[in-house]
C-alpha cells in the first residue's frame, strides 16, 4: 500500500507539466509557462522605453538601447573585468570567511544547549547592529584598505549561515543520533553521516542568502 | 547466567510537586537466544525501560548487566529497531544497511558478504540502491531490522517495531520477523501494547502495569515454531494476556484509551486496528 502511494506521489510529481504542455499545446498559458522569461523581459522594455520617452530626458531616464549599449561597452572594457574580478574576489572571501565562522559555530550551537546560551548573547547583540554603523569602526580598525569591504561581507553573510546551520542542527531527529550511537559511531563519523547530510539543506539555505547579502554589501 | 540482566532499575521525571516516578525497582532477567516481549498499556514506562536498556538515557538508580557486564551509553553490542525506522533518508538500502558494519572496521570482503546475506534473509536483494522514500513501510521496517542485525548483537531491542503499519502487513511481517529470528537466534526484548504480535512472536511476555512500571504477569508461550495463529492454545495465551493487561490498566481503561488514540495520532499512526480499540476499552 505504501508502494503504490509512493508510486502516485512519483507519478504524480512527473506529470502534471507534462500534461500542462500537452493540454495548452499552442493556448495562451502553455506559451507563457514556455516564454515567461522572455514576456517578462519584455515587459520590462516596453515600460522602460514608454517611461523614457515621456520624460525624455538622458539624465532622469536614459532609453533601454542607450543602457545597452553603455553596458556592452562597459563588457569589453577591460578596467571595468578587473574591477568586476576584483569585487567577485572580495565576495567570495567574505563569503568563505562567514562559513568557516558560521558553520562550524552553528553546528555547536545547534547541538549543544549550553554552547547555544553561552552564545546566543553575543551573537543575538552583535546582529542587531545595522551593517552601516561597522563602516567607521571597521575604517579605525582595518584602514581604507580591503579590510573593512571584507569584514562588512563577513559579517553579513555570517548570521544567515549561522542561524540556518543552528535550525538544521536543532530540527535532526534524536532518532538518527539515537541510531547512529547504537550502531557504534564515533563523534566524528556523527558529524559526517549524520550532521552534515541531514542539515545540509538548511546550511545551502542560509548560504544562499550570505551569498546576496554580500553582493548587495560589497558595494 | 542471564544474557540480558536488568536490576532494581527506578526513573522519575519532573521536579518538585510534580515528580512522576515512571519505573520504580523494575527488575528482569532475559536468557541467551530467548525472545521477551515487554507488553503494557501507554504510559506504563515499558519503552523508557527499553531506552534504559539502550543506553539512550541513563536510570536514576539500578544497573542493566549485558552477559554480566555493566552498561554504559549506547554501543553496537545492542541494536535497536525504532517505531519510526531511523533509516538515513540521504544513504539507499546499501549504504543504510553497510553503517553499522563501517563503524566497526570490518574488512570489506566480510562487510560485502554479510550485507548479501542479510539482503536474502530480508527479501531486499535487487533493492539495494532505492532510498528509503522509495520503499514501503514494510521494506523500511525489514531494513532496519537487518541494519541493527548487522554487526550481531548480544541483544536486539526493539521498540513498537510494527507500530507504524497497518494491520494486514503487520500479520504479514510478523511472520517474516519471526522467520529471520530462527535464523539468526538472536536474544530479543520487544516493546509492544499488541496482544496478538506479543503472543506470536515472544518465548516469553511480561506484563508491565500502570505506576512505577512494575512486572504483574510473566508467562511462557509454549507453543512450537513457526507459530500457528488457528491453534486453541494460541488463542488461549492470547486470552489469558488480554486479561493480564486489563488488570495492568486497573480502573484506568477509558483514560489509557485517550492516550492510546492521541499517542497514534501524534504517530501519525494509521486508525487503530480493532484489537488495539478492544484492548483499550477492556478497562472500562
Amino acid at each position: 500500500m505504501e508502494a503504490s502511494r509512493g508510486a502516485v506521489r512519483r507519478s504524480a510529481g512527473v506529470t502534471p507539466p507534462q500534461a500542462r504542455g500537452k493540454q495548452a499545446n499552442g493556448g495562451f498559458l502553455g506559451w507563457v509557462s514556455r516564454q515567461q522569461w522572455i514576456l517578462s523581459v519584455g515587459v520590462i522594455l516596453i515600460v522602460w522605453q514608454l517611461a523614457a520617452a515621456h520624460y525624455d530626458a538622458e539624465i532622469i531616464l536614459p532609453y533601454p538601447a542607450a543602457t545597452l549599449k553603455a553596458l556592452a561597452a562597459a563588457l569589453v572594457d577591460p578596467e571595468t573585468l578587473i574591477n568586476l574580478g576584483i569585487t567577485l574576489g572580495r565576495v567570495l572571501t567574505g563569503f568563505a570567511y562567514a562559513l568557516i565562522i558560521g558553520v562550524p559555530l552553528g553546528m555547536a550551537m545547534g547541538a549543544s544547549k549550553k554552547v547555544r546560551r553561552v552564545v546566543s548573547p553575543i551573537v543575538d547583540s552583535v546582529r542587531q547592529v545595522p551593517i552601516m554603523a561597522w563602516v567607521p569602526l571597521t575604517i579605525v580598525w582595518f584602514g581604507l584598505g580591503d579590510g573593512p569591504t571584507l569584514f562588512l561581507i563577513t559579517m553579513v553573510g555570517v548570521f544567515p549561515i549561522l542561524l540556518s546551520t543552528i535550525a538544521g542542527v536543532d530540527n535532526i531527529s534524536p532518532d538518527f543520533f539515537h541510531a547512529a550511537r547504537s550502531m557504534g559511531a564515533s563523534k566524528g563519523s556523527i558529524i559526517k553521516n549524520v550532521v552534515i547530510p541531514a542539515a545540509g539543506p538548511d546550511i545551502l539555505t542560509g548560504a544562499r542568502l550570505a551569498m546576496s547579502a554580500g553582493w548587495m554589501s560589497v558595494i | 547466567m542471564s544474557k540480558l540482566e536488568i536490576k532494581g532499575v527506578s526513573k522519575q521525571f519532573g521536579a518538585g510537586d510534580t515528580v512522576h516516578r515512571v519505573l520504580d525497582d523494575v527488575g528482569m532477567r532475559i536468557a541467551e537466544g530467548e525472545f521477551v516481549t515487554l507488553l503494557g498499556p501507554s504510559g506504563c514506562g515499558k519503552t523508557t525501560l527499553l531506552t534504559i536498556v539502550a543506553g539512550f538515557q541513563h536510570a536514576d538508580e539500578g544497573v542493566v548487566l549485558l552477559s554480566g557486564n555493566v552498561t554504559d551509553g549506547p554501543g553496537p553490542d545492542r541494536g535497536f529497531v525504532f517505531q519510526s525506522y531511523a533509516l538515513f533518508p540521504w544513504m539507499n538500502v546499501r549504504d543504510n544497511v553497510l553503517f553499522p558494519m563501517r563503524q566497526v572496521a570490518m574488512s570489506a570482503e566480510d562487510q560485502e558478504r554479510r550485507l548479501a546475506e542479510l539482503l536474502a534473509l530480508a527479501h531486499l536483494s535487487g533493492k539495494e540502491h532505492l532510498y528509503p522514500h522509495q520503499l514501503s513501510g514494510g521494506m523500511k521496517q525489514r531494513t532496519a531490522l537487518v541494519r541493527a542485525l548487522a554487526c550481531s548483537p548480544e541483544v536486539l531491542l526493539m521498540d513498537e517495531p510494527l507500530g507504524a503499519l497497518d494491520y494486514q502487513m503487520r500479520m504479514l511481517l510478523q511472520g517474516e520477523l519471526e522467520a529471520i529470528f530462527m535464523r539468526e537466534r538472536v536474544t530479543v526484548l520487544m516493546v509492544t501494547h499488541d496482544v496478538e504480535e506479543a503472543v506470536f512472536l515472544s518465548d516469553r511476555v511480561l506484563v508491565m502495569g500502570l505506576g512505577g512500571g512494575r512486572i504483574v504477569r510473566d508467562l511462557k508461550i509454549d507453543l512450537p515454531r513457526p507459530r500457528q495463529r488457528k491453534s486453541e492454545r494460541y488463542h488461549h495465551y492470547k486470552d489469558v494476556l488480554t486479561d493480564a493487561l486489563r488488570d495492568a490498566m486497573g480502573g484506568a481503561g477509558l483514560e489509557a484509551l485517550e492516550r492510546l488514540e492521541m499517542g497514534a495520532a501524534q504517530a501519525e499512526l494509521p486508525p487503530l486496528s480493532v484489537e488495539e480499540i478492544e484492548v483499550g476499552m477492556m478497562g472500562q
